[in-house]
């Protein structure tokens, strides 16, 4: 995975960075191979993103994200990219209208969720959740 | 004893503060022979030394192909100061250190300056300053730029450094692997190629430009991967293992909160880009109304200055101090306030951090114009002035989007211009006069982003610009600070445009007033005006219009002033203005007239201005022909399109 493909509050281990011209000061940043980034948030228009490195925020465009490799965390794994598996809601990436609204599904943070082929179950019971919230609910492996 | 002294450091650690609080307002401001990032110096004595200090840009590392980058390595490689500041920013050290690690493989001569050692305490963080200088084998100097802590003690270290004490060489250990083969290349370095062979072949290992078609010839190592990912993550392995040892006390993380809740707001998805349109409206409110009085002030000064001087008689000398040099410096001193409150206004903005947010939040639009949202922020400035506007791009940090922004600069519709469409406007067309005013300043913004897009197409190659900007924490900016920003960028404006512009009034006059003592019509300036005409005739422009447009390219205001003399009406005598100019333009020549003053070419001041910022002629050339013949393109087009389907 690219680090433009990340959803907000997903933090991520940098794999590697394809080389280009900007590649050492992608590097002088401190995106080198084992260090972590958090994705903070989007720019109103979608493009670039800021994100945190160390203690840093620093802005990317996603054409400059996607030269980096990344791979996700087991305490930050947005509930689009889970697989199969037993979880626990981390955090929850949005404002107060989009918490009412999964805590009415029965998500909130500390929840434990279990992901069966492909198919979301919350204390057995099974929820339908649209994939632009999935990628809003952040998930750590339980 | 001279000592040079060179500030190194990641932008926004504080390294231009610093640099204030070690030299004041003395300092001067050049560009780099052949390109065109800002080279600031100053001096100051200590203890019977002159220092001399380089503000050199700031970057992250000192292997890259940036103009930035490559300015700051040369330098520091090629012509090495005496002593070399680190200015790191405590409370993020990682990449300040990292950059320190590359900055030691150069030279031995380094001091590392903490800075923002006061918030440092505030938030109950320790720092332990020998394990630094343990681990670095460099002097270690805790400073704030905020309280003028430890600049003292800095300028002590400087001159022990530079006496040759605490010179110690400490390696940094890459790794049995790595150091393998830069043994191996080190070997195959002759002597007459690098002295410091360890970093050339270390550049050599990272793939760096220029080292490795230096060295390629001359180097043989059967393996041919690229190690600049394994270099620099070794690099930070001792960077996070060095601030475990010299960090202790409450951890740093927690300093995000307050940043990231100002950040919701001013970068929010919905409200971010209304926030942006407000506070550039009280930007333009303040420079154009709150010193709009400032302006008048002068303004009623210098014609008052000029009527004194003019009551001790008429003579050619009376004439060339009261009209020439009093009426044309004049004419531009009186935009000095707006100028300063402008940079009054960008100093806080840039200072507490908002102007890279704003940057963040336009990049999207600006990348459409492979401009980033860095060039946003200067061309707005330009519906002010066009001089500011392009000062400010300085700030950019790539060289393409820097020319870009220079020179699509000038097709901002600035302030000097509006007088000219007022008096057209009210003559030709009272009845749509915001629909005009309107299409010109439509025409202003489209043509802008034409040419920002067609200049990278045709110089650069339509390559885009990258953006990789540090968005600094919020901070509450010091007065010191924007007093001397505000200066700075004020006064340069005050010098450079000032001394052409004298030299401009002076010629001006000369023209209007020889060969028959005042007689415009009979004047050298009516002899261009008609050699003009032959040029502009097809666009309906008659030889007074001619003069005035010839004029109007020294500033554009002036086109109002010369077409009131011409004429013979009083500025604002519209109903004989309106019977006199009907002899020259029609309606649809009127209009082609203001298409003509948006776009042909650039005032002095701002010819003047890219002159300075490029250091080139070419492209002062290449703006004047080019926007000339824009402007002779677009209002033939008008009359064209206007005789075939209006009249």
């Amino acid at each position: 995975m690219t680090l433009d493909q990340v959803p907000e509050c997903t933090k991520v281990k940098i794999l590697s960075i394809m080389d280009s011209n900007i590649r050492n000061r992608i590097l002088g940043l401190g995106i080198v191979p084992g260090s972590v980034v958090e994705v903070v948030r989007t720019s109103p228009m979608g493009d670039p993103r800021m994100y945190r490195v160390f203690n840093k925020t620093i802005s990317l465009r996603n054409s400059e994200a996607n030269l980096v490799e990344v791979e996700l965390l087991n305490d930050s794994i947005p509930l689009i990219f889970a697989s199969d598996g037993e979880y626990i809601v981390e955090k929850l990436c949005g404002g107060r209208m989009f918490r009412v609204k999964v805590e009415k599904l029965g998500v909130s943070v500390g929840v434990k969720l279990k992901i069966s082929n492909g198919e979301l179950y919350i204390h057995e019971k099974k929820v339908v959740i649209g994939s632009g919230m999935k990628r809003k609910i952040i998930l750590r492996r339980g | 004893m001279v000592i040079s002294a060179a500030l190194v450091g990641n932008p926004n650690v504080g390294k231009t503060s610093i640099f204030n609080r070690l030299v004041g307002a003395r300092q001067y401001v050049a560009n780099w022979p052949g390109v065109t990032v800002t080279k600031i110096e100053g001096a100051t004595e200590w203890k019977g030394n002159t220092l001399h200090f380089i503000d050199l840009p700031g970057t992250y590392s000192l292997t890259s192909k940036t103009i930035d980058e490559k300015v700051t390595r040369d330098y520091l490689f090629f012509t090495p100061p005496n002593v070399s500041l680190l200015i790191a920013d405590s409370l993020n050290p990682e990449q300040s250190f990292y950059l320190l690690i590359e900055l030691l493989e150069i030279t031995n001569s380094v001091i590392l300056v903490m800075n923002s050692i006061d918030e440092i305490r505030n938030r109950g963080v320790k720092i332990d300053k020998f394990e630094l200088e343990k681990h670095f084998g460099v002097p270690v100097v805790f400073t704030s730029a905020k309280t003028g802590e430890g600049i003292d003690e800095l300028k002590d270290k400087i001159i022990e450094v530079a006496n040759g004490k605490h010179s110690k060489k400490v390696l940094f250990d890459y790794g049995s692997r790595i150091e393998n083969y830069i043994n191996k290349v080190i070997k195959q370095i002759p002597d007459n190629v690098f002295t410091n062979k360890r970093y050339a072949a270390l550049k050599f290992l990272e793939k760096d430009e220029f080292f490795y078609e230096k060295l390629k010839s001359h180097v043989n190592i059967e393996c041919d991967e690229d190690f600049s990912s394994e270099i620099s993550k070794t690099r930070y392995e001792h960077v996070v293992y060095i601030i475990k040892e010299a960090y202790s006390g409450n951890n740093l993380s927690y300093v995000k909160n307050i940043n990231d809740r100002i950040d919701h707001i001013l970068t929010h998805k919905i409200f971010g880009i209304p926030i942006l349109i407000f506070v550039f409206y009280l930007v333009f409110k303040f420079t154009f109304e709150v010193m709009q009085p400032l302006s008048d002030l002068l303004d009623v000064a210098f014609s008052n200055l000029s009527e004194y001087v003019k009551s001790f008689g008429n003579n050619a000398f009376i004439s060339l101090i009261a009209d020439g040099v009093i009426g044309g410096v004049g004419g531009i001193l009186v935009f000095v306030p707006n100028i300063f409150g402008l940079f009054l206004a960008l100093g806080i903005l840039e200072e507490s951090g908002y102007l890279p947010r704003a940057a963040f939040v336009l990049d999207r639009l600006m990348y459409k114009l492979k401009l980033s949202g860095r060039a946003f922020m200067s061309l707005i400035l330009g519906f002010g002035c066009n001089v500011p506007s392009i000062m400010t791009a300085r700030g950019l940090p790539d060289e393409k989007e820097r020319i870009g922004t220079i020179l699509s600069s000038p097709f901002i519709s600035c302030s000097a211009r509006l007088p000219v469409y007022i008096m057209i406007i009210g003559i030709f067309f009272k009845g749509y006069k915001s629909e005009v005013l309107f299409s010109i300043y439509l025409i202003s913004i489209l043509l802008t982003a034409f040419s920002a897009y067609f200049i990278n197409k045709i110089f650069f190659k339509g390559e885009n610009v990258p953006l990789v900007m540090e968005l600094p924490r919020y901070r509450v900016p010091t007065f010191r600070n924007i007093f001397i920003y505000t200066w700075n960028k004020g006064s340069h404006f005050l010098k450079k445009a000032g001394t052409i512009i004298l030299v401009t009034s002076i010629a001006v006059w000369g023209l209007t007033y020889f060969p028959n003592h005042g007689n415009i019509d009979t004047s050298f300036a009516s002899y261009i005006g008609k050699g003009l005409e032959i040029i502009l005739k097809p666009l309906g422009f008659d030889w007074k219009i001619s003069t005035a447009l010839f004029f109007g390219g020294v500033a554009k205001e002036v086109i109002v002033s010369t077409i009131s003399m011409l004429y013979g009406f009083a500025q604002g005598d519209i109903s004989s203005a309106k019977m006199l100019l009907s002899q020259s333009l029609s309606p649809l020549s009127a209009y082609a007239f203001l298409v003509f003053v948006l776009l042909y070419i650039p005032c002095f001041a701002t010819l003047a201005t890219i002159k300075s910022e490029t250091g080139s002629w070419k492209w002062v050339v290449f703006s004047v022909v080019y926007s000339f013949s824009l402007a002779y393109l677009f209002s033939y087009i008008v009359i064209f399109v206007g005789k075939a389907f209006i009249f």
